[in-house]
């Protein structure tokens, strides 16, 4: 009796147990340690300009730009992997009928490859000799010279192609398990089919969308392959400054200061976020 | 450093390595041939043990050891691909000479991140896993530093008498007690002549306003900062502390007006071969590689001068099979294993003699053979100080 009693006590810490190691080991731990290393007051921490809660202090004004220019992209990408996910999403959960699944695999497909490929496969894409530059300046959109590479865009429109499928998914999912007798029942009651989509649908795969940003956004901003294999000097993000220097011991409290600061903002803006949209659950 | 991040992309470029690697280990395993054959025919006539007669007639030095050791280095350092080290004949004549397993890996991709790797075993008076690691010298000096760096016993290394003078004795590392050169590379100019429309001749000319945006620098402090430090007539080897900082600047004031395309060490030969850079700060190993396939690029080496690096061999503290790590450092200073490999691989040897056993067209590439005339320097080792100013002050300049 008592042993069952205890069993029972026992059993949700039992079942929570190698989550919360892991959590503890793996996230508590390094952020801990990260946020040490990030308030560092050695003398060769003071000596190139930080120090302590100087290594916080100086962000805006090293890293600003790269911060903005990061958020910019990001944000950019996000909104258009909404614009092009989202119908395409609404598509197959609605207009799928038996091609449901085989829709779906497509929209997977290219995980096949590794990330690394298919950021490469950009660079064929918007190289000089490629396909898109020579109709692009065949229409007279860029000049003979130009190209693409290494612009913005391509840098933004790899970030949307990379994470297109993470915004895609949460959103069928969301469309998928709405009622459709909702839909009906907006009809019934007089309302116009955009109306409808506007009131009720919408409304309805709203945490889908915000699943799907935060899948985007998140990874976006930190990432650095992109503007690595893509860009120039002139589109670097936050992630190609602390791959670039992280390892090298004399910046790490900086660049761990950053990291951090990185990490507070996106925290910040996805509660904004959630606020702006009004969703608690995520799907 | 990121020289050699370049290897984990797979682009046209490793293609085309590849390919030159193949045809470089059809030509060393020709020339190769006749010392393998000799070194197992008198395996068989004397047995192991004894010292192995080459066809010329003179013994080598090599003393049959056994055993196995482990060696950490960069890409594209063998006349193999670096998938299968086993293809390369130079390991292969190694085994024949010493009986020592090599187990070849390319783990070192940046000094700064390997060394962040092997610290913790180092520092704590652990084995690392390696008996031998390639690493810039000036990082070599700071393992000697720290004490890291098993000294060498000279009696089991009696090639060493092959380096080359210039290399015998450096201010961070008196007679090479602790290291030997393992490849020397070449910083100097690449650019195509009919893209950029006039006369490249020093790091100055990178900055000129007709090619604007389309100029990329490496983002390697001695190499960028120590190729406009020569081309502003200031001296890299004593490297006035305000003398680089001036060079810094330069490049900086370049950059904020959007001179350089990119500042990187790896995706430069890219923008190179596409045609979106049109002159480039590049390393000698990749130009052999580029002028492949864009016959067009010209390689410079400013009568200012032009920099050096120099990757080097170490024991780290602790290595187990101190043995057969001197026999591999032996081994590679016998000119005739040195000459047909870095006719391969594309760098210069640091070994007397290596270029009596190249092809004649070896022994004219500038790039695997500079004419005793060329200056090539390397940077001034700095106080771990003054590389952390500098390093910063670069970081600076050319990230932020």
């Amino acid at each position: 009796m008592s042993n069952a009693r205890s069993t029972k006590r026992w059993a949700p810490w039992a079942l929570l147990g190698p989550g919360v190691v892991w959590l503890v080991v793996f996230f508590a731990f390094p952020l801990v340690r990260l946020l040490t290393t990030a308030l560092d007051d050695s003398e060769t921490t003071r000596r190139l300009g930080g120090g302590g809660i100087k290594n916080f202090t100086t962000i805006p004004k090293n890293y600003g730009e790269v911060l903005v220019r990061t958020f910019t992209y990001s944000l950019i990408a996000t909104l258009l992997c909404i614009a092009i996910g989202y119908p395409m999403a609404y598509f197959i959960a609605m207009r799928g009928g038996r091609f449901k699944n085989a829709l779906l695999a497509l929209v997977v497909l290219p995980f096949f490859t590794t990330y690394l490929i298919r950021t490469i496969a950009w660079r064929v894409i918007v190289d000089q000799e490629g396909p898109l530059v020579g109709f692009l300046r065949w229409t007279g959109m860029i000049g003979d010279s130009e190209g693409l590479l290494g612009r913005p865009i391509s840098v933004v429109f790899a970030l949307v192609y990379n994470f297109l499928p993470f915004m895609v998914l949460p959103i069928y999912v969301s469309l998928e398990k709405i009622d459709k007798r909702l839909l009906e029942a907006g009809r019934d009651l007089f309302a116009s089919a955009p109306r409808t989509f506007r009131k009720v649908t919408m409304r309805l795969s709203l945490p889908g969308v915000f699943a799907g940003s935060l899948l985007t956004f998140i990874p976006a901003s930190g990432d650095f392959v992109n503007a690595d294999l893509l860009g120039t000097d002139s589109t670097l993000m936050i992630g190609n400054i602390i791959e670039k220097n992280f390892l090298k011991e004399q910046f790490r409290p900086g660049i761990s200061a950053l990291s951090f600061v990185l990490m507070l903002l996106i925290l910040g803006g996805v509660l904004l976020y959630a606020k702006l949209l009004g969703t608690e659950d995520l799907i | 450093m990121n020289r050699t991040q370049r290897a984990r992309l797979v682009t046209n470029n490793i293609n085309r390595r590849d390919f030159l690697r193949r045809a470089g280990l059809v030509s060393g395993g020709v020339l190769l041939t006749p010392s393998l054959l000799a070194a197992c025919g008198s395996d068989g006539d004397s047995g192991g043990g004894t010292n192995v007669t080459k066809p010329g007639g003179s013994p080598n030095t090599d003393k049959q050891v056994g055993g196995g050791m482990r060696l950490a280095t960069w890409p594209f350092y063998i006349d193999a691909d670096d998938s299968n080290p086993g293809d390369s004949p130079t390991i292969k004549e190694f085994k024949a000479r010493t009986g020592v397993d090599l187990e070849y890996k390319v783990d070192v991709d940046d000094n700064s991140s390997f060394t962040a790797i092997v610290e913790p075993s180092l520092s704590s008076g652990e084995a690392t896993g390696y008996d031998a690691v390639v690493l810039t010298s000036w990082m070599c000096d700071t393992w000697i530093r720290k004490g890291w760096a098993e000294k060498f016993d000279d009696s089991l290394i009696p090639n060493k008498k092959n380096l080359l003078a210039r290399h015998a004795n450096p201010s961070w590392d008196s007679n090479r007690a602790h290291t030997l050169p393992y490849a020397e590379g070449q910083v100097g100019i690449a650019y195509f002549p009919d893209k950029v429309g006039f006369e490249i001749k020093d790091a100055n000319d990178l900055l000129d306003a007709r090619i604007k945006g389309k100029v990329t620098i490496l983002s390697e402090l001695r190499d960028t900062i120590g190729m406009f430090m020569l081309a502003a007539g200031t001296d890299p080897t004593k490297a006035d502390i305000a003398e680089v900082m001036a060079s810094i600047d330069t490049v900086k004031k370049a950059r904020d007006g959007g001179q350089f395309r990119k500042i990187t060490g790896n995706s430069y030969t890219d923008d190179l071969s596409t045609g979106d850079a049109y002159a480039a700060i590049a390393w000698s190993g990749d130009v052999v590689a580029l002028q492949a396939e864009n016959p067009d690029l010209e390689w410079v080496l400013p009568d200012s001068g032009a920099m050096s690096f120099v990757d080097t061999l170490m024991i780290p503290k602790g290595a187990k099979n101190l043995a057969q790590a001197h026999a591999w450092l032996n081994f590679l200073y016998d000119p005739e294993v040195s000459g047909p490999l870095f006719e391969t691989i594309s760098y210069v040897s640091p070994v007397t003699g290596a270029a009596d056993f190249m092809s004649d067209d070896a022994k004219k590439n500038p790039l695997i053979n500079p004419p005793a005339s060329a200056k090539i320097v390397e940077f001034r080792q700095l106080t771990p100080t003054e590389s952390e100013d500098l390093e910063n002050a670069f970081v600076q300049a050319t990230q932020l």
